[in-house]
């Protein structure tokens, strides 16, 4: 039996027992699939995480190496040269994806040689666009997105999809900005549209079914993080929101808005069993807790009572747990 | 192979509109010329020199930031035209968060070169003060002559407006600004934040000119000149505007002297 493209003799038993994630996901007979992650160690328990984490960090270094190279190296040559080289770059890295799936050479060097034809694939747009003269507008950030969903559709590469739904929600999220007349880089400035569209990206990934549940499971789990990361900033943070109230009473609105949404996640994730993003919902809490510990603003409720009702339904859902599962967790 | 064709065709598909899009801009060009005091050369990679330097030149021009300046060119009805809202008055209690709350807009801005409201900064020049220019530390140059005079939606109505007149209209983010002055009082006025396109590239056959000629490198500064005695430029630009207000370098030659 093969393990999802990685050689045979690296598959032990321990590595084809199936974990949590794809008991409470998936059917069995989809454990081993065409469109079973390559590079998610949390997902996929055919590839070990150090080689999934090798190929991660090797794909980055690649495209540094790469953009570093065009950078310094293409500058003397005439444009139609400097538009060859960087157009190649990524076709090359496709092409090598195709080569090591063809030969079943393992998944994690394809999964690397996906990751610089994607991240090729960004550099390549934004540098041609730059020696064109071309503004930077959101509309850059579609093809390197798309590509980026059809090499992981393709070939079945997790983390690529999930930076390119990163990419997409900022892309959809600009929108609203360019609609308005506003810079499309006030996304970063002003969190809302960002928020909405991982929102949006969270009701949507449970339509996904069809593309498999590893499918499923990235990008809720992608666009869960972009949720929890708007909700602490726009509970953190003056000025970035586009309310029309003042500073403080934004900030106390968002901060209960994210106790209510974080809370209501952790329940959703509970609910669905998937105990990583129910981890992930866990540490936005804590950094919540830890940013009101530092910042307390309101003075409706003093910080040691809000603190101390945190704990106390911390451990009165504990303890509900623990009945239900007939044992302490 | 059919699974690589689709991403494939993606980029390459991504790639000729981007050539498309600059060829379509630069079917339609008006050009302007300008000076290194306006496009001061940019060597992106500090180590690399020479004709096979990452070269850009960068735009300098003066912002007219301060209250009373920008109230020249960008008054309470271009304001409003361009989209802000002012119907809270600056002396208002909510007022101040009112305007640092509106979001920043990207219009069209027509910057005038070397014409009249060049005139009293050249005079405040001639007397020994350096009005302020941004993007830019102090880098010995003569202060730039590109200024800002109107601000519009419409790129088609500046130009019209503005036809007569040297002027270089392209995308700029302007914001909204409240001061509380001690003596003064409140004050809310608008400020040029970004110019859209901030740099320009060099080609390649116009980046070996500059080299040969020696405007790559530092000028050399002669025994007269000290930080108070700016240097005046050593080359025009031929700077083309496209269909689309993006611009790019369509020669570079010596500076000959207008004034």
């Amino acid at each position: 039996m093969r393990c999802g493209g990685e050689r045979p003799t690296r598959c032990s038993p321990d590595d084809r027992r199936p974990r949590y994630d794809q008991r409470v996901t998936s059917p069995p007979e989809t454990r081993v699939s065409p469109h079973t992650s390559a590079d998610a160690p949390h997902v996929n328990p055919d590839v070990p995480s150090i080689a999934a984490l090798a190929s991660v960090i090797g794909g980055v270094a690649a495209i540094a190496a790469v953009a570093s190279f065009v950078d310094t190296t293409s500058m003397g040559m005439a444009l139609p040269a400097q538009v060859t080289l960087l157009t190649a770059i990524p076709l090359l890295a496709m092409v090598g994806v195709q080569v090591l799936t063809d030969r079943q050479a393992p998944r994690a060097l394809a999964s690397l040689c996906g990751l610089v034809a994607v991240g090729g694939t960004w550099v390549a747009v934004f540098t041609i666009a730059r020696l064109l003269d071309l503004p930077l507008s959101p509309l850059l950030l579609w093809p390197p997105v798309c590509v980026g969903i059809a090499v992981a559709l393709s070939y079945g590469f997790v983390w690529l999809a999930s930076t390119s739904v990163l990419g997409a929600t900022v892309a959809v999220a600009s929108i609203s900005f360019v609609a308005a007349g506003a810079p499309w880089t006030t996304v970063f400035q002003r969190w809302e549209p960002l928020l909405m569209t991982a929102v949006a990206w969270l009701v949507l990934s449970q339509r996904l079914a069809p593309l498999g549940p590893t499918w499923v499971l990235m990008v809720r789990r992608t666009a869960l993080a972009l949720v929890m990361v708007a909700l602490l900033v726009l509970s953190g943070l003056e000025g970035t929101s586009l309310l029309p109230y003042a500073p403080t009473t934004t900030l106390l609105l968002y901060q209960a808005m994210a106790v209510l949404g974080l809370t209501g996640l952790a329940l959703w994730q509970r609910r669905l069993g998937d105990r990583a993003g129910l981890r992930l919902v866990g540490a936005a809490f804590v950094i919540f807790l830890v940013g009101r510990y530092v910042d307390w603003r309101t003075a409706v409720v003093p910080a040691w009572a809000f603190f101390l009702l945190v704990a106390l339904a911390s451990a009165w859902m504990a303890r509900r747990a623990a009945r239900v599962h007939g044992r302490p967790r | 192979m059919s699974q690589l064709i689709v991403a494939a065709l993606t980029f390459l598909l991504a790639v000729v509109s981007l050539l498309g899009t600059a060829a379509w801009n630069r079917t339609d060009g008006r050009t302007l010329i300008l000076t290194e005091r306006e496009l001061p050369v940019v060597v992106t990679r500090g180590n690399v020199r020479g004709a096979d330097a990452a070269v850009s030149l960068r735009f300098r021009v003066q912002f007219r930031s301060a209250p009373d300046e920008s109230r020249m060119w960008l008054s309470d009805a271009t304001l409003r035209q361009i989209g802000f809202a002012l119907g809270v008055p600056a002396g208002a209690p909510d007022a101040a968060q009112f305007y640092l709350r509106s979001l920043p807009r990207q219009v069209w801005v027509a910057f005038e070169m070397d014409g009249d409201a060049f005139a009293p900064m050249a005079r405040q020049l001639a007397l020994g003060g350096m009005p302020a220019t941004r993007g830019g530390g102090w880098d010995g140059l003569e202060p730039s002559r590109l200024v800002p005079v109107d601000a519009s939606l419409s790129r088609d109505h500046l130009q019209a407006r503005w036809r007569e007149r040297p002027v270089l209209v392209i995308p700029a983010v302007i914001a909204m600004r409240y001061e509380q002055h001690p003596t003064r009082g409140p004050s809310v006025w608008g400020q040029i934040t970004t110019v859209g396109q901030s740099t320009v590239q060099v080609p390649q056959r116009i980046r070996q000119t500059m080299d040969r000629a020696g405007w790559l490198a530092e000028a050399p500064v002669t025994s007269q000149q000290t930080p108070a005695a700016p240097r005046p430029p050593r080359y025009d630009v031929v700077l083309g505007v496209g269909r689309l207000g993006a611009v790019w370098v369509d020669d570079v030659r010596p500076h000959q002297p207008t004034r």
